[in-house]
């Protein structure tokens, strides 16, 4: 076997091994498209929502907001129903 | 007669600080003792009238306690200039109820506070002697000036003007609404500076900030510009009289039509100038609509009687009138997102691998590239300007890319078209081109591997022999002065790393890009500078090229900038459309956008000296 062959047979063989790391990577691809509709569900989205609210960096802020936003709630119905 | 105190915020809108300078200077000349209190005071003197421009500027950025927001509120008199429609004006309006009378430059603002209740009064605005900075025989350097607020609208209405306005002397200066536009930042003047360079146009553009036509007339903008002979150019609006369309101004609904007209002929515009110049300084003076409204404000009682225990909550009025929302920004599924990117970005590096394997097996280097160049090439020896295109797969685009790279004049360049190994018959196109354009000094390098945008970029930069290199996809154009002009930038600031100019969106949506000047804390907010930008080689050189970097993929340019930025270095901003970025569905900032939020904690770690928002 030639200098040059022997390289080229090391390449394919390296070539081989990235074709199977590719092959595994695609799996998990495919395998994160499956999860989607499960990752994505409602009750995924809300958990999401909760998690970010607990994990925002000006928490305090967010959490007086919505309190604000909850004690105004009747004042601002009744606000509505008098403009309709 | 009452002394006259005007008060505005010192680190509010620079445009408000302008508007109290003119009417003080107004009332001095309305013989009244007349002060501008810009240091961050606020109306303390019941004997005095005093007038605040801008109201929420002043007491929300000057971080008085309601009690004394409302006892300044109740010794003053409102100047509101908010446009009516706007959160702005909503902020504003909350600080006019314990006034017992408000003033608004707006004549439809007025209308509106008249509506909710209030006794408001248009001010209308008038020419200072101040302003005035026309030089005898002077001729304007500058053929079009537009000053003004972003907007979506003015964004595709100055896109449509592009083809019009790449060969003229225009100055386009665009300010973000999102923050406070204060003097000297990102290109924007105020002052004496302003008037000099109104002073120094032809025509003033003016558009109107959103759909509604015919929309406001912008006295003050529109004033300054007169003053100094400038020529309006406006689109239909309402609210000018006893200004005079045709007379004093050029009103039309499609400014392209007559832009031309209008500066062919220098001589008969700066007679509308001029026209319009006589009469907001000598008919229509701002001394003429003050001075009746300092005489009813001295006959009011001075002091509105306090009617509240307690002062309004002002700041939490204001946080609500600005609609801040409730919930904080909603990031999904961040695991699942970074799981994704991370799996694609190590597939990406896999394939380049296995193209890199394939390739050594083919001509025995994992990095071979091919070389077509023209005899113009071979015998260009120091070329001015090099241009590197990136291709990949828009060999049905690129040619109309290489034309308008062709097509430029006043400089010497070369184009370096780095094929990223396309799918499609890009590299036969560009070789085709090249075979059919002996006489432009052209390179393709044919990457057998597909290296990913900033590495191609970055061997286009290898391979250039200009000291500037201008950057370019293979779908976007430049106009024939693009390469001339932003040379000369670069050689007018010769510490400049980059020139950029306003670039005209074409395609799927329209508007313009890296419309605003260098200002590094906008840098920090968004990338609005597009990588189709003209960096000086050495300074590529100097900061290492590119980052190959899997964490701002995609975000490779507005790294490259802040890198520029930590180093102290900057770009500088033409302010002209001189290139065409086409938009279209896909981008590979899709990608990108999967794990944003972790890409921009990455840069501020990068760089953590620079103003980021929110500190670092």
């Amino acid at each position: 076997m030639t200098e040059s062959t022997g390289r080229a047979a090391e390449i394919e063989e390296r070539l081989d091994a990235l074709q199977r790391e590719s092959q595994a990577r695609r799996a998990e691809l495919r395998a994160i498209a499956a999860e989607l509709p499960e990752a994505t569900s409602r009750r995924a989205l809300v958990r999401s929502m909760v998690h970010s609210v607990a994990a925002a960096p000006n928490k305090p802020a967010v959490v007086k907001r919505i309190v604000v936003k909850l004690l105004r709630a009747p004042a601002d119905l009744v606000r509505r129903f008098r403009k309709s | 007669m009452r002394p006259l105190n005007v008060f505005v915020a010192p680190t509010g809108n620079a445009f408000m600080g302008d508007i109290a300078a003119w009417i003080v200077e107004a009332g001095a000349l309305l013989g009244r003792r007349s002060t501008l209190h810009d240091q961050g005071d606020r109306p303390t003197d019941a004997e005095a009238i005093n007038l605040v421009v801008a109201p929420h500027e002043l007491y929300l950025l000057g971080g008085f306690t309601d009690r004394q927001i409302d006892a300044a509120a109740r010794l003053s008199v409102p100047v509101c200039t908010e446009q009516p429609g706007t959160p702005w004006f909503e902020v504003s309006r909350l600080f006019c109820a314990a006034s017992r009378t408000v003033l608004d430059i707006n004549l439809h603002g007025a209308e509106a506070l008249r509506k909710q209740g209030f006794d408001a009064h248009h001010l209308r605005l008038g020419g200072v002697p101040s302003m005035d900075r026309r030089v005898v025989g002077a001729t304007p350097t500058t053929e079009l000036l537009f000053l003004g607020g972003r907007t979506e609208r003015r964004s595709r209405r100055l896109a449509e003007l592009a083809p019009h306005l790449w060969n003229r002397n225009v100055d386009l200066r665009l300010f973000s609404f999102g923050r406070p536009v204060l003097d000297g930042v990102g290109g924007l003047v105020f002052g004496s500076d302003k008037y000099d360079l109104l002073a120094d146009s032809l025509v003033l553009l003016n558009l109107h900030r959103d759909d509604t036509i015919p929309g406001y007339f912008e006295w003050a903008r529109m004033i300054e510009a007169m003053a100094n002979g400038c020529c309006v150019l406006t689109e239909p609006s309402t609210g000018y009289e006893p200004l005079e369309a045709g007379l004093h101004f050029v009103e039309t609904a499609d400014p392209a039509d007559v832009i031309a007209s209008l500066l062919d002929d220098p001589l008969g515009t700066a007679a509308i100038g001029d026209r319009a110049a006589r009469a907001v300084l000598e008919q229509f003076p701002l001394t003429a609509t003050l001075g009746p409204q300092l005489e009813r404000i001295d006959q009011l009682p001075v002091a509105r009687p306090k009617r509240r225990l307690f002062a309004p909550n002002y700041g939490g009025r204001a946080l609500r009138a600005q609609q801040i929302p409730v919930l904080p920004a909603f990031t999904p599924m961040a695991a699942l997102r970074h799981r994704t990117y991370r799996a694609l970005m190590a597939e990406t590096v896999l394939q380049r691998q296995i193209e890199g394997a394939r390739c050594q097996l083919r001509h025995g280097s994992a990095d071979h590239v091919e070389r077509v160049e023209s005899a113009s090439y071979r015998e260009l020896d120091s070329p001015q300007v090099s241009v590197v295109v990136t291709l990949y797969d828009y060999g049905h685009l690129v040619t109309e890319t290489l034309d308008s790279i062709a097509a430029s004049t006043e400089v010497t360049f070369e184009i370096i078209v780095v094929d990223d190994h396309s799918n499609d018959d890009g590299r036969a196109v560009v070789a085709g081109w090249i075979g059919e354009h002996s006489g432009v000094a052209a390179l393709l390098l044919g990457s057998e591997i597909n290296r990913g945008l900033p590495a191609a970029r970055n061997l286009g930069f290898e391979a250039s022999r200009a000291p500037k290199v201008m950057v370019m996809d293979a779908d976007n154009l430049v106009y024939p002065t693009a390469l001339r002009r932003l040379a000369d930038a670069l050689d007018a600031d010769c510490q400049a790393a980059f020139a950029y100019s306003v670039l005209e969106e074409f395609g799927t949506d329209t508007g313009v890009r890296s419309a605003m000047a260098w200002h590094v804390p906008w840098l920090c907010e968004a990338n609005y500078i597009d990588a189709q930008a003209m960096l000086r080689r050495d300074a590529w050189q100097r900061h290492g090229g590119y980052r190959d970097d899997e964490l701002v993929f995609g975000w490779e340019d507005w790294e490259l900038w802040l890198r520029f930025a930590a180093a102290g270095e900057h770009g500088v901003h033409v302010s002209q459309m001189l290139g065409r970025y086409r938009t279209q569905e896909v981008s590979m900032l899709s990608t990108s956008n999967l794990v944003g939020d972790h890409m921009l904690r990455h840069l501020r770690e990068l760089y953590p000296a620079l103003a980021w928002p929110g500190g670092s």
